[in-house]
């Protein structure tokens, strides 16, 4: 039980991106099927678009339910009582209305959408996909903190259902225009859909942007929480790879414009780019999911870092560099962390010059750089956690009820395994169309989740400045994925000068890695004490 | 060739398996709470002198009254006793009465759900001296 108690967060925030995905796959097709293939038209080549559309709806109504009814049932096991007043508890609290009412209305857009994919001019089913979005945006604003707000809540929920509303209306919208292209338009169909549904987005930003600011300022308080939080990290990350968005959205512009003045169908650039921003926005998901569940920077109180802090963070570990020396590589001397993310930064940097070598066709041979990732692969699985087996005294086997020390295992083996396809990728020994997109997929998926990765249980403070790097390192790790992705998937000038950026994104992160600090522990890691005691001695000599 | 793309499909296949466990049990890791603990009454680790008439535990956000709870423990492996939450008379505050406690170490382990549906836990440690 406890345990299982222990989890809950995890499934929670597996939870919210399922449902996040979900709600953008309605709202983003509803918004989608409205203005850019306007529903009312009657041909049969425009219902074959509404049709696939539908499908996709059906899709998203199906994954909230399945997400909100599971959210539910998992809050109900976690707060389980024994008095028969505990059942009325459950039906009269906030939570409870709220995820029955979303379970409902995604149902009612599953079961519409499939009626749609028969008929795409079936009225009734078109209205009721439309409230139902309306009720998902509206309904998911009582599930944010706005429900948790001890102020006046009225203005924060309008504001929070209108920024989901614009959210999932333009990742969701972008979803729905990648099924569009897939789907192989003529160039027709696609002069009169792609300009109004490049209207549809920039509109969408437009309000996102504007609403998120205002909504932004009561949840930070102030412009240190913005610094010095992880509500305000999480939020300056989000804004991050909301820039990333617009650079492809003002790509996909141009594009747009070419078409809609006539000049020619699409390009491929216009679905590839598309397709990045589904893969950034899946990306944004994830962080916008991770913030729900953070305690806003303006109730953080005492505990927000100063700027002198954070800027620290970034600078000490050059610093202590310089002064140590070699001696900065001691294990010993900096402790296990500190030596961990350095020596990765090592490899990383030297796999970046090898690219860089590689692209400027300065060395042939340089293209074996993966083989590097390969020992970094076994460094993660094998020396991160160094109270475990070989180095500590807890077994293999013990080892592995440690959910930390299960995910570097974990890492430390798919790591090798990305290593080895990017490397028979570079060596022509397999086909870079599918292969290829495994390094730039896992890139992507990876920064994502750094985004997510905290160390609970540390203090506020300590665990926002020992999670700082990872955020620049997350986002570089976004834009190297989206680089690699664009340069195989983009053949040509574009895609080749696009290939530039991902050797310098991947320098970035082994840079920021080999300046790696931590701050004094505020706890003591109680699992030093499983660490070997030959290396606790020395630790303790020092 | 061949052996190539046998390996190709294993590797392809373990790393997808790989991909999700690594996905599931990165989520994990976060586990930032959304309602925050921001006064206790008594406060972590306090040294009482008398046996403090109730509990206060005050969140940054509302909670569900009814859904939360709170437990006394006596010493650290004491039996846990449940405690009476008052009724909603402040949206953030989970209150209880306390029993007269005699002198030693107590320990309040406790649940809230936030109006949101987050379930957050926590313990609470403090102390009675006791007179002289």
């Amino acid at each position: 039980m406890a345990a299982l108690l222990g989890l809950l967060d995890f499934f929670h925030a597996i939870l919210a991106s399922v449902t996040g995905i979900g709600a953008a796959l309605v709202i983003g097709g509803v918004a989608f099927a409205a203005t850019a293939l306007d529903v009312t038209r009657r041909d049969a080549e425009r219902g074959r678009f509404v049709s696939r559309s539908a499908q996709a709806v059906a899709i998203g109504g199906r994954l909230a339910a399945l997400g909100y009814l599971a959210h539910v049932a998992l809050t109900i096991f976690a707060v389980q009582g024994s008095s028969p007043a505990w059942v009325s508890a459950v039906f009269e609290a906030s939570f409870f209305r709220s995820y029955s009412v979303l379970v409902a209305a995604s149902v009612a857009c599953a079961v519409a959408g499939s009626r749609l994919v028969r008929n795409p001019r079936d009225r009734r089913a078109q209205v009721t996909v439309a409230t139902g979005a309306a009720v998902i945006a509206i309904g998911g604003a009582f599930t944010s903190h706005a429900a948790g707000w001890l102020g006046e809540r009225a203005p924060l929920y309008a504001l929070d259902a209108v920024h989901r509303a614009a959210a999932y209306a333009w990742l969701g919208g972008v979803a729905h225009l990648v099924l569009f292209g897939l789907a192989g338009p003529s160039p027709v169909e696609a002069k009169a859909v792609l300009p109004r549904a490049g209207r549809l987005f920039a509109s969408s930003v437009g309000v996102l942007v504007v609403v998120g600011t205002v909504l932004a300022i009561p949840y930070l308080g102030s412009w240190s929480a913005l610094v010095g939080t992880s509500y305000g990290a999480l939020l300056v990350g989000k804004l991050t790879m909301l820039a990333g968005l617009l650079a492809m959205a003002a790509m996909n512009h141009r594009s747009v414009s070419r078409v809609a003045r006539g000049d020619g169908p699409p390009t491929l650039a216009l679905w590839r780019f598309a397709e990045i921003e589904v893969g950034l926005g899946i990306a944004t998901l994830l962080v916008a999911a991770t913030l729900a569940s953070t305690p806003p920077g303006v109730d953080v109180g005492t505990e927000v870092a100063t700027a002198s802090e954070v800027a620290h963070v970034f600078t000490q570990g050059w610093r202590s560099l310089a002064a140590l020396g070699r001696s900065g590589f001691d294990i010993d001397v900096v402790g296990v962390s500190v030596f961990n993310h350095r020596f990765a930064g090592v490899l990383l940097v030297a796999m970046a010059l090898l690219a860089i070598a590689e692209r400027a066709g300065i060395a042939r041979w340089a293209r074996n750089w993966p083989l590097l990732m390969l020992v970094l692969g076994v460094f993660v699985g094998v020396h991160a956690d160094r109270q475990a087996w070989p180095f500590g005294r807890m077994g293999f086997v013990e080892s592995f009820v440690d959910p930390e020390i299960i995910q570097h295992r974990i890492a430390g083996v798919l790591v090798c395994a990305f290593a080895f396809f990017e490397w028979a990728v570079r060596t022509e020994r397999l086909s870079p169309a599918r292969a290829g997109l495994v390094f730039p997929g896992v890139s992507l998926l990876g920064g994502a989740l750094l985004v997510l990765h905290s160390h609970a249980g540390v203090g506020i403070k300590y665990e926002f400045l020992i999670q700082l790097t990872h955020l620049p390192i997350a986002i570089l790790g976004v834009l190297a994925g989206a680089s690699r992705w664009l340069e195989l998937r983009l053949p040509g000038r574009e895609g080749r000068a696009l290939g530039w950026i991902w050797p310098p994104a991947l320098l970035g992160i082994g840079l920021i890695l080999v300046g790696y600090w931590e701050p004094a522990r505020a706890v003591p890691d109680p699992r030093d004490a499983l660490r070997a005691p030959a290396v606790i001695e020395r630790t303790l000599d020092s | 060739m061949g052996s190539w793309l046998g390996l190709r499909r294993i590797v392809g296949r373990a790393s997808a398996v790989l991909a999700f466990a690594v996905l599931l049990i990165g989520l994990a890791e976060h586990a930032a709470a959304h309602a925050l603990l921001v006064e206790a009454i008594p406060a972590e680790a306090a040294a009482l002198e008398t046996s403090p008439p109730q509990l206060v535990l005050r969140f940054n956000s509302r909670i569900e009254h009814k859904l939360s709870r709170a437990a006394l423990i006596f010493g650290e492996d004491g039996e846990p006793q449940p405690l009476t939450v008052e009724a909603a008379t402040t949206p953030d505050r989970l209150i209880a009465t306390l029993p007269p406690l005699a002198p030693g170490s107590y320990v309040v382990d406790w649940q809230v759900l936030s109006v949101d549906g987050h379930r957050v836990a926590g313990k609470l440690r403090f102390r009675i001296r006791g007179p002289g």
